[in-house]
């Protein structure tokens, strides 16, 4: 299958002005593939939006980011960063953000933010923009969608408004999508709406979809494949029935375990909470960054890195103890 | 209600959060600010149709006439409607000379108010953008200047220059330029949160699209309270500089420079330096008012 994303070792950095050095995103790779749904899973402080931001050159202006291979929508990237991703940005890759309150710009009409994108990057023709804004608004299921065009974004509710991100996502047929939390902002019946509309766009017009969320919920509703990050690095990797139906790493495990949806978890078991929180990124072990918070860990977590091991040639994950029958003392 | 809906929509004001224009009705400084801000605007444009003299025209026959009220105690003989307030020691209409002079401390106004916002909503804005060096360097200039002196500067333009009209206008709003500085660069620093931005960024807009076409709108509430509160300013510097000699050049009818004329004869004739500093209070206390009313308005409209 080809693919719209191959990125190898991928690398944030954010040098402090005292010599020392935040590493948001410590050497993950990214396949994803056309027409696929990748979900990028993890808590606050994971990496998981630097690692997006990092995909679009839009990342914090002291921040640098460096990758053995950088391959994007079928062409070869040397330096990742603004200038370079510019030619790709909003043509080729489009985000959709988490809050729909301030994604819109207060001072413009939501016709007039749709057509910007398709003025900017296919033709300079408003009318054969305007047009497209409407089809498109349409196709988001925004019902009355030519009084909409001349709207204000304050005149809409959050969910309306995320459907017109999608919509301006969708201006010029980009290739990736990256969603950036995108229905964390709304209610969990907008939610629904939201990811059922995502999905259906993701199949009608066969555009790869980067998910960036927290929630198993979601990821079980939409994704393909699942990548769960911990620490800026990523400790599992597979499809989404192995990874959320047999978890490897301990820490896909504990994530799984607090959440409150029926049919992930067995009748009668008591919500889990993952004590203590993400490692500073100051600072980071040399050794397995969740040895400090996993229920199982051993003497050889505190000395070494876990190695990035393979269940099936779909599924990997990044534990010392992951294959039943590979045990060792416990730590004490 | 309906008659402001009605010029909401003729004006294609985008529709505000409903009760706005109610509001804006209700806010009383607001209201008189408006008011007597169009008034002033009004009279200076139509000053030749509401005055039939020349401000210019000097008539030694006519010198030193007395004000209306004067008719009516029986002081002067010659006081009559034809000049309601007067004449001057050149034989100037009064009233005339007044309404001219809502023109030029109105334009002075404006154009330096203009020509400030212009250039400390743009510091303002690369400041509150970039951060960090360039703000560093920006901050400077904007400390730099308010340790200027405007005075003492006019004065030395002045003295190297010789005044006039442009060139008052010129120092006004090169000095004045530090609140909309001040002001656009924290406005800024708080717009660029938003994500609005990223998105502008991720669509693939340039750096000036993104300070001048989804920034500055958003700051444009606060540049026009600035810009009220400086027109007031540059008008009362103006009648400062005038004053003092250092502003508009005789004969042109500015207040500040007919208050400096009335002084010599404060005695013999106050209403001549009553008057147009009665009219220099209002105007500038209407357009103080306008702006307080405009912040607390916009600031009301941000809470909902």
């Amino acid at each position: 299958m080809s693919k719209v994303a191959s990125i190898r070792n991928l690398q944030v950095r954010i040098p402090l002005q005292d010599r020392q050095t935040l590493a948001p995103v410590r050497g993950i790779d990214l396949d994803i593939d056309v027409g696929s749904t990748t979900c990028l899973v993890g808590e606050s402080g994971s990496g998981k939006s630097m690692a997006s931001m990092a995909l679009l050159g839009l990342l914090p202006r002291t921040a640098t980011a460096t990758a053995d291979s950088f391959n994007l929508v079928g062409r070869s990237f040397q330096s990742i960063d603004e200038k370079a991703l510019a030619s790709v940005r909003g043509k080729d890759i489009a985000m959709i953000f988490q809050e729909p309150m301030t994604s819109l710009n207060p001072v413009y009409t939501i016709g007039s933010q749709l057509e910007e994108v398709y003025l900017r990057h296919l033709d300079r023709d408003r009318r054969r923009a305007r047009v497209r804004a409407l089809e498109l608004l349409e196709r988001v299921g925004i019902g009355n969608a030519h009084a909409r065009l001349s709207q204000y974004p304050h005149e809409l509710s959050g969910g309306l408004r995320q459907r017109v991100m999608i919509a301006m996502a969708l201006m010029c047929d980009p290739k990736l999508i990256i969603a950036d939390e995108p229905t964390t902002a709304l209610d969990v019946t907008t939610q629904l709406q939201v990811l059922e509309l995502l999905r259906e766009i993701q199949r009608d017009y066969g555009t790869s979809l980067l998910f960036i969320t927290h929630d198993f919920g979601v990821v079980s509703h939409i994704a393909d494949d699942v990548l769960v990050m911990y620490a800026g690095q990523i400790v599992e990797s597979g499809p989404v029935a192995t990874v959320l139906g047999d978890p490897a790493h301990p820490y896909t495990r504990a994530l799984l375990d607090c959440v409150p949806i029926p049919h992930l978890r067995p009748r009668g078991s008591l919500l889990g909470s993952i004590p203590g929180v993400v490692p500073s990124l100051i600072g980071m072990p040399e050794h397995c960054s969740f040895s400090s918070r996993c229920s199982g860990a051993r003497s050889l977590c505190v000395k070494h890195e876990a190695p990035q091991q393979y269940l099936d040639p779909s599924h990997w994950s990044r534990c010392h103890f992951q294959f039943p029958g590979n045990q060792a003392p416990l730590r004490t | 209600m309906s008659l402001t809906r009605t010029f909401a929509s003729i004006l294609h004001i985008p529709r505000p959060i409903s009760g706005a224009w109610n509001r804006a009705w209700q806010h009383k400084g607001l209201f008189f600010g408006a008011v007597f801000t169009i008034f002033f605007i009004a009279v200076a444009l139509l000053a030749p149709y509401l005055s039939p003299y020349d401000p210019y025209a000097q008539s030694l026959v006519d010198r030193r006439i007395g004000p209306i009220w004067h008719m009516w105690a029986g002081d002067d003989a010659r006081a009559s409607w034809a000049h309601v307030f007067g004449t001057d020691k050149f034989g100037r209409d009064y009233l005339t000379r007044l309404l001219y002079g809502a023109r030029i401390s109105l334009f002075i106004g404006v154009t330096a108010a203009v020509i400030s916002g212009i250039i400390g909503s743009t510091l303002g804005l690369l400041a509150g953008y970039f951060g960090g060096r360039v703000d560093a360097c920006i901050s400077f200039l904007i400390q730099f200047r308010l340790s200027i002196p405007v005075i003492l500067i006019a004065l030395a333009v002045v003295a190297l220059f010789g005044s006039s009209l442009k060139i008052v206008i010129l120092v006004i709003g090169l000095l004045v330029w530090d609140r909309f500085a001040v002001v656009v660069r924290s406005a800024t620093m708080q717009i660029r949160s938003m994500e609005y931005i990223s998105a502008a960024q991720a669509i693939g807009c340039s750096v000036p699209h993104i300070l001048f076409r989804e920034i500055l709108p958003n700051a444009f509430p606060a540049i026009i309270v600035i810009a009220t509160i400086e027109m007031a300013n540059a008008i009362l510097l103006e009648a400062a500089l005038s004053f003092l000699g250092l502003g508009v050049p005789a004969p042109l009818p500015s207040w500040g420079l007919m208050i400096s004329e009335a002084k010599v004869e404060l005695f013999f004739a106050p209403w001549m330096i009553v008057i147009p500093g009665a009219c220099l209070f209002l105007l500038v206390l209407a357009i103080n008012l306008l702006g307080d009313g405009m912040r607390d308005f916009t600031a009301a409209l941000r809470k909902t």
